[in-house]
């Protein structure tokens, strides 16, 4: 099974075993009280900076919340846009996107504008998502090497579900979905793509693919792992997308180790052919 | 006056059939035809004190007509039709009229307390579904419908069916007659939604209605049309054509007693616009259509339009 497959399998099968699941949490996430948001920051450096992170301003604070960086450039925009300051209460769901449009003003029959629902707003936030991802990093990608731009950009983009986390599980079920999995494996890609992107990779080799299918396996597992998370600051995120990295690593390592064995052991045979009187 | 003489003229045409014991395809219309050259000529001996001897062109089915006289005409095919539509509805389809009706509100989705004006709705069964799947699936009961129809026998029917409901004498269902064109009586910016269930090719100007339409919906509001439309497959194309053009007559002769008035419906469903060209008019009239705009039902034996007034 190629690492894009496995990619891919966990995603999906992660996906469609939690949607039960998520079902039967429903009614206590909407009675779930409103906890204080917590904060994730995300630098290069940001392993380091676990012991200072506790001391976060206020101020800090408040621009960590459900913002839309980019400016909506219609009305459909807008009311998406809107909408998700409605998803903490009512989730990635029609009924936000239609008290979205009450609070503009419109008759809430404009959902009809949305039929796939929560998954058209999840389409948005994600397209909003990548759009912001190099606006954030403007500026905080001086003098670091790739690996680390790999990993600011991860943290960085994973920081951006941090708002929404408690009905995050609920949007991976939605986008597990077989009629939107097309367009949650096109997000995942163009996440990836990005990120390595804007790492400055200009592979054009078969590398291309699997440097993004690593980072797409890291990813995915990461998010899921922040789902379940419960330390402030996610720091318990922040350590297993490190070992992440470092299984990454270790498997190209691994790869090139069991080529070297299989060259070995293809030499042996041949050697022992030979000896046996074959001409070769 | 022209409509007062083209009623005279329609009764005369009744006449004329009721006395043909069994008309050909074509014979009813023929003598529509002929009627209709008969009334151009009064118009043109008269020219002095009529008004409108070069007055534009409609189709009315595949004929053409004076464009002052496809509403009487309509009306007539439509008093005709009125008693027997929903049993024919149902030969004719299959039944599946039905299936298109329900996907349109659900399509639609009314949310509670919705507004809404159902053109053309004589009979009642878009707003009776509208009714109900607010109470279904909601549990509301203060969305409002009003039914508007241009021809009071269909109207007629719809109230029948209504009083044998639970809306009957609420405030949740009204009923008003008049012209699609014009919807004077209704104020601006003043419906959450907008539908026309196989009514707007009845229309002499699809423009105007599309006009009135925007005008009457708020800010927000949703413009939805069901209506038949242009099949593409070639092969179900085939099998279509012999089933509208052979066998639906036949079975309004059969089951309705009236084949003129059958012919002119699968006839006018030719001459409405295709999906493509019927999303533009949409978009044209100012509102906003989402992706393609429609969405083909029954290998686009029917489509669902849809638009927003933003």
């Amino acid at each position: 099974m190629s690492a894009i497959q496995r990619t891919l399998f966990t995603r999906q099968a992660f996906s469609l075993l939690s949607r039960p699941a998520t079902a039967r949490l429903a009614p206590a996430a909407l009675t779930r009280t409103v906890t204080t948001a917590r904060t994730f920051t995300a630098s290069a450096s940001w392993r380091s900076e676990d012991s200072a992170q506790p001391s976060q301003s206020p101020q800090d604070a408040q621009q960590q919340q459900p913002i839309s960086a980019s400016h909506a450039k219609t009305t459909p925009e807008a009311i998406l846009k809107k909408a998700l300051a409605f998803v903490p209460e009512h989730g990635w769901t029609t009924v936000s996107i239609a008290k979205a449009a009450e609070s503009m003003g419109y008759p809430t029959i404009i959902h009809g504008m949305f039929p796939k629902g929560g998954a058209d707003l999840i389409d948005y936030f994600l397209q909003d998502c990548l759009e912001r991802l190099p606006l954030e990093l403007e500026g905080r990608m001086e003098g670091l090497g790739t690996q680390e731009i790999i990993k600011l950009g991860t943290l960085t983009r994973l920081g951006m579900i941090a708002p929404y986390i408690d009905r995050w599980q609920e949007a991976l079920a939605i986008m597990g979905q077989p009629s939107n999995v097309a367009m949650s494996l096109n997000h995942l890609a163009r996440i990836v793509d990005e990120i390595w992107h804007l790492a400055g990779d200009k592979s054009a080799d078969m590398n291309w693919y699997t440097k993004r299918a690593s980072l797409a396996g890291v990813y995915t597992t990461t998010e899921l792992f922040m789902t379940t998370d419960k330390t402030p600051s996610y720091q318990a995120t922040q350590k297993f997308l490190d070992r992440r990295f470092e299984d990454a690593a270790t498997v190209g390592k691994a790869t090139n180790e069991a080529l070297q064995i299989a060259e070995f052991g293809a030499k042996s045979v041949l050697g022992l052919i030979t000896s046996k009187g074959f001409r070769m | 006056m022209a409509s007062r003489t083209t009623l005279q003229l329609l009764s005369r045409r009744a006449t004329t059939l009721a006395t043909m014991a069994s008309p050909s395809r074509t014979a009813g219309f023929s003598t529509m035809t002929k009627v209709l050259h008969q009334h151009n000529a009064a118009n043109n001996s008269n020219s002095n004190n009529s008004t409108n001897t070069s007055q534009p062109e409609t189709h009315f089915g595949f004929q053409n007509v004076p464009e002052s006289m496809k509403e009487a005409l309509v009306k007539q095919v439509f008093a005709n039709v009125a008693s027997k539509y929903d049993i024919m509805n149902d030969v004719m389809s299959g039944g599946v009229h039905r299936l298109w009706k329900d996907h349109f509100m659900r399509t639609l989705a009314p949310t509670p307390g919705t507004k809404l004006l159902d053109v053309a709705g004589g009979t009642g069964d878009i707003a009776m579904r509208f009714l109900d799947y607010c109470k279904e699936t909601h549990g509301d009961s203060t969305a409002q419908v009003t039914v508007f129809d241009i021809n009071p026998n269909m109207l007629e029917v719809g109230k029948e069916r209504f009083t044998k409901t639970p809306y009957h004498n609420t405030s949740q269902v009204s009923f008003m007659e008049g012209n699609a064109e014009n919807l004077e009586h209704i104020p601006d910016n003043s419906m959450d939604a907008y539908t026309i269930a196989f009514g707007i090719r009845n229309c002499t100007h699809v423009d105007r209605v599309l006009k009135e339409a925007y005008r009457v919906l708020k800010p927000g509001g949703r413009f939805m049309c069901l209506e038949f439309s242009k099949v593409e497959n070639p092969v179900i194309s085939k099998v279509y054509d012999v089933f509208s053009f052979d066998v639906i007559p036949t079975m309004g002769q059969i089951v309705a007693n009236d084949r003129d008035s059958y012919q002119y419906l699968v006839e006018s469903i030719r001459k409405f616009p295709p999906q493509k060209e019927f999303a533009k008019m949409i978009k044209d009239a100012g509102f906003t259509v989402m992706g393609q705009g429609y969405e083909d039902l029954t290998f686009g034996v029917a489509a669902i339009h849809s638009g927003f007034k933003l």
